[in-house]
């Protein structure tokens, strides 16, 4: 991608060229549908928002918006009035919800374009975008868009995948995605796109469609993080439908061109250094704690004991939500409807007709879990350890605490590996995917600490590398301020796609 | 598909049969007949724990802002949440919370600074969810107790409450003929206060005493509007019987019942039936029942196989819930935007055991008058008469209030005393009349009425209709003896039969008819009889003896 194609410029300089008029919103507008046409066969949308519809919309705006006219993409997991939002379920093909999510409504009310839903695994359970009604989303990064071959392909990631590849591409300045257990920084990192899950409760909830209530938190895919920034600040903030959400302000993020880490404690944790890790990664983290270090940062080595528990205690917590928020989708007020039958058999088909194999998977297990007669062998030990993790992470950040003085980031891999090709993902199961993708994101989820994947440089096979950023609840000005910074020194160019 | 709430009245599925309690097909265990209702009960102790259902009296539902409303048309009164759209969130309605704290405090329980909400899973087709939002392991209050009197007053006894919790009502299920079930949703997600005692009553009689209690404080203080028919104030009742008092029996639970007679139905009912299993030698099973309102049995609810497993979990979209009291709301920035505890304490009315104490000791009501009082809201009403009126016999009051106030309220339906036109001052001024033999009994009704329809004081009535009679004993003697010397020169025989010894024979009695009768057709009626009886009577004594 050259400089010249002004689909893939930062927010604040194609937001200059609207308000110089060098071009006009709807002559972005028809760019970014050719966009979406010429990566069509990536898999990223899984609907597209009708072009007179937008274009109707952006003749009315008055480009005195904030975003004037700016088009985004939005998981196919938050709702969006009158536009089907499917969770890439056959559940709920043909859902179309009567409201919007707080945080889509935030967007199209600051003078957003809606471009289209992006795809997703089914329900946001997955961590390659593979799972889903519409088929697999396919990484752009070495995609032959010429000859495209069937099955020698890069997965996005997931389960923000669509959202990825649709900022990756340049389908979209910005979109939103969803992250549970690292669905957002796993696709960045596979995608080459900056990926931010925000302190839980800093973004609202209402209308993002469950996973796990309690780790679920919607976040910004972009490409840079100055854009990131530009769309936290109007994102954050109390909404009085989401009793989670923070109370009172949330102050705006301030990001300098050159941000100095001089000030800064960054944290390497030690139990991060897994044998599964490959060896490129290990080197990007290496690189990049020598250059916070060379840059005048302090870098400690921390631990937190708990780590290796952490992902069979977000399996069980997870599985247990998800039992529960899938009761409702029982085939009566919405959502799919198997035929005839007695009620009860009327759920059971509609719900078996309904889900894929890793919902129900999941299903089932979380029913496990919560039984009288396991919930504590399983989901009160899993609510403890989980306590325990938060303790961990809290531990390190804390600048009170004597004898470790405490961090401002951690600095850790995003994941194992670069993008795996689908060949060999496809031979694994969901599950296993997930215990070996979400491994070093989920921590965060469990804890509700910001973290934030970021493209640092090329690996060998010419894919992304990433490394991920954690820091304290509602510190999202060091994090950012920290991921800048690593932006700035790393080396990495987003691409020319031959589209 | 938009989803459209209107398409959920119209909703049919075939299966429908497979949705219907099992209980109208199945009945085991049956009562058959009255020849076996006297078993040897005293040998067994009976043991009943209640919970009950009590929706909140609020404007909007526990969690959502749809209206909380009566007799709507159906799924009018249902928002997003309580149809259970993906993506929308609980957001707790502080009214409700306030109302459940208010009765947690008439209840004498330690309410909880902090509460949770759980999830409690099952399927049912007027529950859309999959779950209700309950409070299972951390409730609002707990540990409180209420001193209830039995039936007739003579014994005040106390039941401990175990715990206050909120949760949410379910819709309803209408399973019409023809396999088709219909939803409505109005009812979904609207606040409930489940107030659950500990197992500590033993009969039918004392159960509906602390109920009647209980729905009585409720009232009160506001916090249900209790509208039984609607099913306001439901009961699950815990039914066990034991022969020792140590130890309990298996218990079995009847759910849903509505209203005072049916609970003590059920219960009689159980209490015969678990006696009736056990003496036959059989063994009573754990299980829920149901109350059939048209043949008075309980019958089986739910395979006895199915175990439900409620799967708890606790709600993660809601944060702690807090209150606060009057220590702990000065650290606040913004106190008024929470509930202070200490606050709804000192908000809270007089109690109706408070009251009827006062009526008791004060005016010498019986306790049955003064629980009559107490429970239609009229002790206020009854105490003005009294102050108005200091010589009234109290109990001649409470009748009038009982026999013609609250009769009139019925008959024109006013829910308050406020809408009657007659006021406490009125009637005070009314009964004095009737008191000074002013006016008789007949004639006080008229003037009543009268009030009622053209709104003036009974005072005026009385003058403007030329009602009031002849009592004063000077005239009445005067008319009398009058009467007497007519009756002497013109029927001498009429008053022969008078015996001053037997003043209540026949004969006595028809002398003094024949007096009155004179005296009325000389004053147009005008003369209080009961006066003039009583003169009558002296006078014809006197003129006997001497």
């Amino acid at each position: 991608m050259s400089s010249t194609d002004v689909l893939m410029k930062p927010l604040v300089s194609v937001l200059q060229m609207l308000r110089n008029r060098v071009i006009s919103t709807e002559e972005l507008l028809h760019r970014t549908y050719t966009r979406i046409n010429e990566t069509k066969s990536l898999n990223a949308f899984v609907s597209v928002v009708e072009k007179n519809d937008n274009l109707e919309f952006c003749i009315k705006d008055d480009r005195s918006s904030i975003l004037k006219g700016i088009p985004f993409a939005v998981k196919d997991n938050f709702s969006t009035r009158n536009i089907s939002t499917t969770c890439a379920s056959n559940m709920l093909r043909n859902y179309v919800p009567t409201y919007s999510a707080t945080v889509v409504k935030k967007l199209t009310d600051a003078g957003g374009t809606l471009m289209g839903k992006t795809n997703l695994d089914e329900f946001a359970m997955g961590v390659g975008t593979v799972d889903s009604i519409i088929g697999p989303t396919r990484n752009p990064w070495q995609y032959d868009f010429q000859h495209p071959n069937p099955d020698d392909w890069y997965i996005a990631g997931g389960s923000s995948g669509g959202s990825a590849v649709a900022v990756a591409t340049g389908a979209s300045y910005f979109a939103l995605g969803s992250d549970t257990g690292g669905s957002i920084r796993l696709p960045a990192s596979f995608c080459g796109v900056v990926g931010l899950k925000p302190t839980y409760g800093s973004l609202s909830r209402h209308g993002l469609i469950s996973l796990v209530n309690s780790m679920d938190v919607p976040g910004i895919l972009a490409r840079c993080v100055d854009d990131v920034v530009f769309i936290y600040n109007i994102l954050s903030g109390n909404d009085p439908r989401d009793s989670t959400t923070v109370q009172g302000k949330v102050e705006k993020v301030v990001m300098e061109e050159n941000p100095s880490v001089k000030d800064l404690v960054v944290g390497i944790p030690k139990q991060y250094y897994g044998p599964d890790v490959s060896p490129e990664i290990i080197d990007c983290w290496k690189w990049a704690a020598d250059t916070f270090s060379n840059n005048g940062a302090k870098v400690v080595e921390v631990s937190l004991p708990h780590t290796q528990y952490s992902i069979v205690c977000y399996h069980v917590l997870c599985c247990g939500e998800v039992a529960s928020n899938m009761a409702r989708y029982d085939g009566l007020q919405y959502g799919h409807r198997s035929d005839g039958g007695f009620t009860e058999e009327m759920y059971a088909k509609s719900r078996n007709e309904g889900f894929n194999e890793s919902v129900r998977g999941r299903i089932t297990a979380g029913n496990y879990f919560l039984l009288r007669r396991n919930y504590r062998k399983y989901y009160e030990k899993a609510q403890k350890v989980r306590r325990l993790i938060q303790t961990d992470i809290k531990k390190v950040f804390d600048k009170g605490s004597g004898k470790n003085s405490g961090v401002d980031v951690l600095l850790a891999p995003v994941t194992v590996s670069t993008a795996p090709q689908y060949k060999t993902f496809a031979q694994k199961t969901n599950s296993y995917r997930t215990v070996e993708h979400d491994i070093y994101t989920q921590s965060a989820n469990m804890a509700g600490v910001p973290a934030i994947s970021v493209p640092v440089r090329l690996s060998q096979a010419k894919l992304p590398i990433s490394l991920q950023l954690l820091a304290s609840n509602f510190n999202e000005g060091t994090l950012l301020r920290a991921a800048k910074f690593l932006e700035n020194a790393s080396s990495f160019q987003h691409p020319k796609f031959d589209f | 598909m938009v989803p459209s709430l209107f398409m959920m009245q119209r909703f049919l599925f075939p299966g429908a049969i497979g949705c219907k309690p099992s209980f109208i097909l199945v009945k085991r265990y049956n009562c058959s007949s009255q020849k076996n209702a006297r078993l040897q009960d005293d040998r067994w102790i009976p043991t009943v724990g209640l919970e009950i259902h009590a929706q909140i009296n609020s404007k909007s539902k526990l969690f959502s802002s749809a209206k909380n409303q009566f007799m709507a048309p159906p799924n009018s009164l249902v928002s997003n949440f309580d149809a259970s759209i993906p993506g929308t969130l609980p957001v707790i309605n502080k009214e409700c919370v306030r109302k459940a704290v208010r009765t947690g405090l008439a209840l004498n329980c330690k309410i909880q600074k902090t509460s949770f909400f759980d999830r409690k899973h099952y399927f049912y087709s007027d529950m859309p969810q999959g779950y209700q939002i309950t409070q299972y392991k951390h409730p609002i209050a707990k540990n409180g107790y209420l001193h209830y009197p039995t039936a007739d007053g003579s014994v005040v006894k106390r039941v401990k409450i175990e715990q206050i919790q909120l949760e949410q009502d379910s819709g309803k299920s209408m399973h019409e003929e023809g396999q088709v079930t219909l939803i409505d949703l109005n009812r979904a997600g609207v606040g409930l206060m489940e107030i659950v005692t500990a197992p500590e009553v033993s009969s039918a009689g004392d159960a509906c005493a602390f109920l009647k209690e209980l729905y009585g404080i409720l009232m009160r203080i506001g916090t249900c509007n209790g509208k039984l028919a609607e099913g306001q104030f439901r009961v699950d009742a815990n039914i066990s019987i034991a022969q020792q008092k140590t130890k309990l029996g298996t218990r079995v639970e009847v759910k849903n019942i509505s209203g005072f007679k049916h609970i003590h139905n059920v219960i009689e009912y159980e209490i015969k039936r678990q006696i009736r299993i056990v003496e036959e030698g059989g063994i009573v099973e754990s299980e829920t029942r149901a109350f059939d309102y048209e043949t008075g049995f309980t019958v089986s609810m739910r395979d006895k196989e199915i175990k439900q497993d409620y799967r708890f979990m606790s709600e993660p979209n809601l944060p702690p819930l807090h209150v606060y009291d009057d220590s702990s709301v000065t650290s606040l920035s913004n106190p008024s935007s929470v509930i202070n505890v200490d606050q709804e304490r000192r908000n809270l009315p007089k109690l109706p055991a408070d009251i009827r104490g006062h009526l008791i000791e004060s005016f010498h009501l019986s306790f049955v008058e003064a629980e009559f009082l107490t429970n239609r809201n009229m002790e206020n009403y009854f105490i003005e008469v009294m102050e108005c009126a200091h010589n009234l016999n109290p109990t001649v009051v409470w009748n009038w209030i009982k026999m013609h106030v609250i009769a009139h309220m019925v008959e024109y339906n006013l829910s308050s005393i406020e809408e009657c036109y007659v006021s406490a001052r009125d009637l005070a001024a009314l009964l004095l009349l009737l008191h000074n033999n002013e006016i008789n009994a007949e004639t006080a009704y008229l003037t009543f009425t009268t009030a009622i329809q053209t709104r003036q004081h009974p005072d005026k009535i009385v003058e403007e209709n030329n009602w009031k009679m002849i009592s004063d004993k000077e005239t009445v003697t005067k008319l009398c003896e009058d009467a007497i010397a007519t009756l002497q020169c013109t029927d001498a025989k009429a008053l022969s039969g008078y015996d001053a010894d037997k003043p209540k024979s026949k004969a006595s009695k028809q002398a003094i008819k024949r007096v009155i009768m004179l005296v009325r057709k000389n004053t147009n009626d005008k003369i209080h009889t009961g006066v003039a009886k009583d003169v009558t009577m002296k006078l014809l004594n006197y003129k006997r003896t001497s």
